[in-house]
Order: structure tokens, then C-alpha cells, then sequence
């Protein structure tokens, strides 16, 4: 099995065990943890692609940059949630989300 | 509150379904990698063969600022949205100013003043390397960004003296200055984002400038707004 499907399949199973996270997980911050995990195993993917398309040692600057946007957003779309994670926390003292009226 | 039992996660029937969703969305993604070419140049020669129009020698930089720049303005407008949403949940304008000044102690005081100058040298060393290396505006902010808040948690006063005008107008440089020069030259005959090859080397140096600041305010604010108020304990009541 070549380096690159090695890679690849790492980034395709984190997916998908960040996605179980996600579901089975209720402290907030899990959940955030594992949405994050998810944007890393795509970049994973593509770091893995820039790596395999690189022409006389310069890896493909095109998946490149898109991890280095993505990295960003991932960042900005973390600290929000952070940020609505406590607000919620401070209204209503819980950790984990719960129905209007009040049942898990 | 924080004696209180863990949460408990999802019961048994819901982990099984968990579990067998993730195994197939994992052979979904699996098969699609399995798909992909082994061996493959992708993008890298189409970009190493305009390099030369694109006013900088390294080529993420002239992806992220020249080829791409409508992917680095709409991630600038997502940082941008972040940190005026943090801001919105605090209902603030502006940042609080640190509580009250603790004395930093001689150790601390010393390293402070030896390590803020040497920061924003590393900075501004970062963005401008960013044209033939490793580097550029969000690196730069990001060392910029830890300058302030280092200054903020040993006790000094920095983000808090900014006026709401003066944040406001720190988070919105990059992502307007971004938009102003495109405007500027799709009126004059450009297509938007484009620029022409004589000054794209002057234009990313501007557009990173920018952005280097604004990336440094908006990590700052997205920092100390996400905190709640230090005067403030337990939950808050009828705030609303």
C-alpha cells in the first residue's frame, strides 16, 4: 500500500470517529473537540494530496493554501462556539444541550 | 456545580447506531480515497509556471494572496464574523479592561519587556518573509495577537485601551482594505481580485499588512470576549 493511501485512509477513518463523537458525546466541549478533529482529518487529506502532486520538490500550493485558509476557520469557527458554550453555560449552568423543557 | 456527577453519554442503542453510521460514512470515504490517483502533479505546474505574475516567489503566498485571494478575503470575513460575534454575545462594544493590575512580580516584568519587543520583531520578520517562505499575514497576527494578550494577563493594559471605534476599525481593516483595492481595480478595467502583475508585489505586501493586524485584535478579542465576566460568579440571572 503506497504512503499516500496510507495517509488518505487515516484522514477518511478520524472522519468518521469524529463523527461518532459527535453523536455520542454530550458535554458541549466534547462536541466542539470532535468537530474540530473533523476539519483536521480533512486537512490531513489535503496536506496528504499537496504532498503526492509535488513536481521537482514544491508540493501542490493549491491544497496547501486551502489547509492554511481552512486552519483559520476551523480556529475562528472554534472560538465562536467556545464563545456560545460558555454564554450558554452562564444563562442556564449547564454543560450539556437540553430541551426547552428541560429533558436531555 | 463542578461536584456534579459527569455527564452521561448516549445509551447503548444509540452508540450501536453510532458506531455502524461511522463504519459506513468510513467506507463511503474510504472507497473514495481508494479512487483518487496514486501518482499526480495536480495544480502544482499551472501555478509554477505563472509564478512569476504573481509579485511573490513562494508558492502558498501566491496562491493565498494572488491566485486565490478571493479564498483568503472570505477567510478573513469569517475571522472578521467570529470575533464580532463574540463580541455581540457579550453584548460589548468594546473589550474590558483588565480587572484590577496585579504586580507582575521582577521575574515576570523582565521577561514581559524582554519578550514584547522581540514579538513584534518576529512578526513583522514573519509577514515579510511570507513573500519566498514559510510565512505571511496569518503567522505574523498570530505572534502579534500573543504580544497583547501576554501583555493583558501580566497585568498590563493593552486591548482594553482601544476605543469601540478603534476595535471596530482594527477587526474590519484586512477585510476592507481587501475589498477597497479590488474595487479599486475592477473600476479601473480589472477583473475583481485580479492584480496587475507590476504592483502585486506592493499590493500583497499592503494586503498582508492589513490583515496581519486584523488577525491579531480579532484572536485578542475572540480570547478575552469568550470569557465571562471576571467580576461576574455562577450563573447570570435576568440578563437578558
Amino acid at each position: 500500500m503506497s504512503e499516500f493511501l496510507i495517509y488518505a485512509l487515516v484522514a477518511a477513518a478520524l472522519f468518521a470517529i469524529c463523527l461518532h463523537g459527535i453523536i455520542t458525546r454530550r458535554h458541549i466541549l466534547r462536541k466542539i473537540l470532535a468537530l474540530n478533529m473533523m476539519g483536521s482529518a480533512v486537512f490531513l487529506l489535503l496536506i496528504t494530496i499537496a504532498e503526492r502532486n509535488q513536481v521537482d520538490g514544491v508540493a501542490d500550493p493549491v491544497p496547501h493554501a486551502m489547509v492554511l485558509t481552512g486552519i483559520v476557520v476551523a480556529v475562528s469557527a472554534t472560538a465562536f462556539a467556545l464563545a456560545l458554550a460558555r454564554r450558554y453555560h452562564a444563562q442556564t449552568g449547564h454543560t450539556e444541550l437540553h430541551d426547552e423543557d428541560g429533558s436531555t | 456545580m463542578e461536584n456534579r456527577d459527569p455527564i452521561p453519554d448516549s445509551g447503548p442503542i444509540v452508540r450501536v447506531l453510532s458506531i455502524i453510521l461511522g463504519l459506513a460514512l468510513f467506507g463511503i470515504l474510504a472507497t473514495a480515497v481508494l479512487e483518487l490517483d496514486v501518482e499526480a502533479t495536480g495544480l502544482t505546474d499551472t501555478v509554477m509556471e505563472r509564478i512569476g505574475e504573481s509579485g511573490v516567489d513562494h508558492p502558498p503566498t501566491a496562491v493565498l494572496l494572488n491566485f486565490r485571494a478571493y479564498d483568503t478575503w472570505l477567510e478573513v470575513a469569517v475571522l472578521l464574523l467570529a470575533a464580532w460575534g463574540a463580541l455581540v454575545l457579550r453584548q460589548a462594544t468594546r473589550l474590558p479592561e483588565q480587572p484590577a493590575a496585579r504586580s507582575p512580580g521582577p521575574v515576570l516584568d523582565w521577561l514581559v519587556r524582554m519578550l514584547i519587543p522581540l514579538a513584534i520583531v518576529t512578526g513583522v520578520y514573519l509577514l515579510w518573509r511570507g513573500t519566498d517562505a514559510p510565512g505571511g499575514a496569518f503567522q505574523a497576527g498570530g505572534v502579534i495577537g500573543a504580544a497583547l494578550l501576554l501583555l493583558r494577563l501580566s497585568g498590563y493594559r493593552s486591548i482594553g485601551l482601544f476605543s469601540a471605534a478603534w476595535l471596530r476599525g482594527s477587526l474590519l481593516a484586512g477585510f476592507a482594505g481587501f475589498m477597497a483595492i479590488a474595487t479599486l481595480l475592477f473600476i479601473t478595467g480589472w477583473t475583481f481580485l485580479e492584480y496587475p502583475p507590476a504592483w502585486a508585489g506592493l499590493i500583497i505586501v499592503i494586503v498582508e499588512l492589513l490583515i496581519t493586524w486584523s488577525v491579531a485584535v480579532s484572536f485578542v478579542a475572540l480570547f478575552v470576549a469568550a470569557r465571562p465576566d471576571d467580576s461576574a460568579s455562577g450563573p447570570v440571572g435576568g440578563e437578558r
